[in-house]
């Protein structure tokens, strides 16, 4: 009965998500995009298109690709591989991007021409899109940081499982994220903010396509890429920590009940039946470590559904592109503002 | 906008100091204004990075701009022409464009709307 209230909170929660994400994309899908005409003699333009939208499809590549090869490393046999995977994975597609976020020039004109804008980091995306990630590693660093100083030594020597004391004694139970766990997530957690970091650096700061024509597609092509690596690098961030957190969740949930002789039969142990029926132990949980760990398993649940939907915002963005929609006649494309 | 020509004679720094510097002196670019880094304009105009610091540097030794470390290039000058004639301008000159109308038959109808 105690697991009803969270079990409804996190739907409550659920729901919510749902909902606000709904209304993002009905957000995004309402606003009013300026139109520009492309001849079918501007090659640079559609180079450009084609080239960002192929960038961001190849960094899914490259990112899903990396996170199953890592994945399946026979490094130990305590899932570490498995856990740095998906951070290891998004690396190298926010590297890949960081490499040419534009694609390289093929000639460069007689005649050249530069806008006056200073182009900075956080110059194509919202405040909210640059907050986000940095709350989550923070919040992600704060949270490895609160499991691993509680965690407990296991049987092999490792910082990975937790203790519960009860009346009936101590109880442990794992995997828990101590610091077997924490430190390489922590070192995982590191290397994604600085490949973001980069990627947003080198998004806004690679060069100009030279001509005043293309000068809106490059800025909805900045703003594409700079969505793009923000929401999959939140994406990774965000889902580790509700992975983290249904792990401890468990764990504490585990080591929190316990199971005991009734004091009977430790008297008299003659009396015990053979073999033992439910009814000759006590049983009980500690509160309010068990009501907390539920409460985290839910909370862990919600996250990594967010987690997800920020993985399908990221794919819609590399399928779409800067492109939001193809009007008649041909050469007319919306570009994304 | 700055635009560097390769088949103009004239020095490519040179090119970005006199349009610059024509767009502080006409208010295009107003006091305060922050303009891209030395690094930003040589990489999307195709030049070397000290191409466009010569350029910056002639505008700080002129007192059109200023530069600090930490908070880049600024336009420290304030034009005595008003800001508002700027777009009307910029309007005008499209509307003359369009009407393929050469710089000196547009200067003629301007003079002669003035007189």
């Amino acid at each position: 009965m105690s697991l009803i209230f969270p079990t409804l909170i996190a739907l409550a929660a659920s729901a919510a998500f749902v909902v606000i994400a709904i209304a993002m994309f009905r957000r995004s899908r309402s606003q009013k995009f300026p139109t520009v005409m492309l001849g079918d003699s501007d090659d640079d333009s559609r180079a450009l298109l084609r080239s960002v939208r192929s960038r961001m499809r190849w960094a899914i590549v490259i990112s899903t690709a990396v996170t199953f090869g890592v994945a399946i490393l026979p490094i130990d046999r305590w899932g570490t591989a498995l856990m740095v995977a998906p951070g290891i994975g998004v690396v190298a597609g926010l590297a890949f991007i960081s490499a040419a976020p534009l694609g390289r020039r093929s000639r460069w004109p007689d005649v050249r021409h530069a806008a006056l804008a200073p182009r900075q980091t956080a110059s194509f995306g919202p405040r909210w899109g640059f907050l986000l990630p940095i709350v989550t590693v923070s919040s992600l660093a704060l949270f490895l940081l609160v499991t691993a100083a509680t965690a407990s030594v296991d049987s092999f020597g490792l910082s990975r499982s937790i203790t519960v004391t009860s009346e009936s004694g101590s109880h442990s139970s794992g995997p828990y994220p101590g610091w077997f766990y924490a430190l390489p997530l922590l070192i995982i957690a590191l290397l994604i903010s600085a490949a973001t970091l980069l990627s947003v650096y080198r998004i806004a700061s690679a060069p100009a396509r030279g001509t005043a024509e293309t000068a809106m597609f490059e800025a909805a092509a900045r703003r594409s890429l700079t969505k793009f690596s923000l929401m999959s690098a939140t994406a990774v961030i965000v889902f580790y920590l509700g992975a983290i957190a249904m792990t401890a969740g468990t764990a504490i949930r585990s080591a929190s009940q316990w199971t005991a002789l009734k004091p009977e039969y430790i008297n008299d142990p003659s009396k015990l039946g053979t073999p033992p029926v439910p009814g000759d132990f006590l049983r009980g949980v500690v509160q309010p470590q068990f009501a907390a760990a539920s409460t985290e398993v839910l909370v862990g649940l919600v996250l990594i559904m967010f987690a997800l939907t920020l993985v399908l915002l990221a794919v819609e963005v590399a399928l779409r592109g800067p492109i939001t929609s193809r009007a008649t006649p041909d050469n007319l494309l919306t570009v994304s503002a | 906008m700055i635009t560097v020509d390769d088949n103009n004679p004239t020095p490519p720094f040179e090119q970005i100091r006199s349009q610059l510097s024509a767009q502080i002196l006409t208010g295009v670019l107003a006091d305060g204004d922050r303009l891209p880094s030395v690094r930003q304009l040589a990489s999307d105009l195709g030049l070397a990075p000290g191409t466009v610091a010569r350029a910056y540097s002639i505008l700080e030794a002129d007192a059109l701009i200023e530069s600090r470390r930490g908070a880049g290039t600024r336009v420290r000058h304030q034009s005595s022409h008003p800001r508002t004639l700027v777009p009307e301008t910029e309007r005008f000159i499209r509307e003359a464009r369009a009407n393929s109308l050469t710089l000196e038959e547009t200067v003629q109808i301007i003079r002669a709307t003035w007189a």
